[in-house]
C-alpha cells in the first residue's frame, strides 16, 4: 500500500477526539486507589479515635504530609509520562521535592523537641 | 522551525476537532518528515527504503490511533518524535539491531528534512483488512474506504453510531497489531 493511500484511509471521516481521556482515566484510577486504600485501612485497623488529641494529631499530619509529597509528584509524573513525549515535559527537579520536604519535616520535628530527646525522636518507633 | 511547529500544531488541533482536510494535510506533511527521518536513520545501518516506508506507515497509524494522548497545550513535535522513536526502537529490536548503532537525536531532527518520494510499502493493509472480523472490516471499509458518514454506516449496518465508532477504533488497533505480527521475526 502506498503511504498516500494510507493517509487517505486514516483521514476519511475522522472523528473528533477527546484529548482529556488519558488524564481522566488516570484521575479516576488515582481516586479509586485512594478510596480503596482508605477503606482497607478503616476495615483492618478501624477508626483512629485518638486523633482528637494534639499529641496524636500532629504526628499523623506529618505522616500524611510525607505520603502526599511522594504521592503528588508521582501522580504528576504518571499523567505526563502516559503521553508519548511526556518525558520531555517533566522537570527532573520534581524528583528532589519529596526528599527536600522529608528533610524539612525532619528538621521541624527535631527543632520542636529539646536536644536531649533527639536520639529518642530519631530512633523511636513511637 | 518555529513556524513549522506552530503550523503542524494548528493542523493537529483542527484534526482533533474532526477537521478531515486539516488532518489529511498534517499526516501528509508528517509523512514526508518521517520518511526522511527513517531513511536517514536506517541508511546508516544499511537498511532499505522499503523498511523506512513501512516504518513511516506504522508511525502514521500510531499517530492516528494514539492521537487522544496528544495534549493540545503542548508542542506537537516532541509527541510525534517520541512515537517515531518508539517505532524505530521496536523495529531495530525485532530486526536484531540496536539503537546504540544510531546517534542520539532530539525532536527537532524530525523536521530537519522532508522526503516526498513515497514508494510502495511492504504492508498490504487492504489484505490485512480482510482478515479482521466482519463487523470491524465492514465498518472500516464503509467509513474509511467508501467515505460514508458514521450515521449512514450505522443505518446501513443496523448498528448504533457509537457502536460504529467503537468498531472502527478497534479495527484500526487490530490493523496495527497485524502489522506488528507481520514485522516480528518468525
Amino acid at each position: 500500500m502506498r503511504t498516500d493511500e494510507l493517509i487517505e484511509l486514516l483521514s476519511t471521516n475522522v472523528e473528533p477526539v477527546d484529548h482529556r481521556q488519558t488524564a481522566r482515566s488516570i484521575h479516576i484510577a488515582i481516586a479509586a486507589g485512594i478510596v480503596v486504600a482508605l477503606g482497607v485501612v478503616f476495615i483492618t485497623l478501624g477508626p483512629r479515635t485518638d486523633l482528637i488529641s494534639v499529641g496524636a494529631l500532629i504526628p499523623a499530619l506529618f505522616k500524611i504530609a510525607a505520603t502526599a509529597v511522594l504521592f503528588i509528584p508521582a501522580s504528576i509524573f504518571l499523567i505526563r509520562l502516559a503521553r508519548p513525549g511526556g518525558e520531555y515535559r517533566t522537570p527532573v527537579a520534581l524528583i528532589a521535592l519529596p526528599f527536600i520536604t522529608i528533610m524539612v519535616l525532619a528538621v521541624i520535628t527535631l527543632t520542636s523537641a529539646p536536644g536531649s530527646h533527639w536520639k529518642e525522636t530519631i530512633l523511636s518507633d513511637e | 522551525m518555529v513556524a513549522n511547529e506552530a503550523e503542524l500544531r494548528s493542523l493537529m488541533r483542527a484534526g482533533l476537532r474532526g477537521d478531515a482536510a486539516a488532518y489529511r494535510v498534517l499526516l501528509s506533511r508528517l509523512s514526508a518528515n518521517l520518511r526522511a527521518y527513517y531513511k536517514g536513520k536506517l541508511a546508516r545501518i544499511g537498511r532499505t527504503a522499503t523498511e523506512a516506508e513501512d516504518l513511516t506507515q506504522e508511525a502514521l497509524m500510531a499517530i492516528h490511533t494514539r492521537r487522544h494522548t496528544y495534549d493540545p497545550s503542548a508542542p506537537l513535535l516532541p509527541w510525534v518524535h517520541a512515537i517515531a522513536r518508539y517505532k524505530l526502537i521496536d523495529h531495530l529490536r525485532q530486526t536484531r539491531a540496536s539503537m546504540s548503532d544510531l546517534p542520539i537525536e532530539n525532536a527537532e531532527d524530525l523536521v530537519a528534512q522532508d522526503d516526498h518520494a513515497a514508494i510502495e510499502s511492504a504492508y498490504d493493509v487492504k489484505g490485512m483488512l480482510n482478515q479482521l472480523p466482519d463487523k470491524m472490516r465492514r465498518t472500516i471499509q464503509l467509513t474509511k474506504l467508501e467515505g460514508l458518514s458514521v450515521a449512514e454506516v450505522a443505518s446501513r449496518c443496523n448498528m448504533s453510531e457509537s457502536d460504529v465508532k467503537v468498531s472502527v477504533h478497534r479495527g484500526m488497533k487490530a490493523l496495527m497489531a497485524s502489522i506488528g505480527r507481520k514485522r516480528a521475526p518468525q
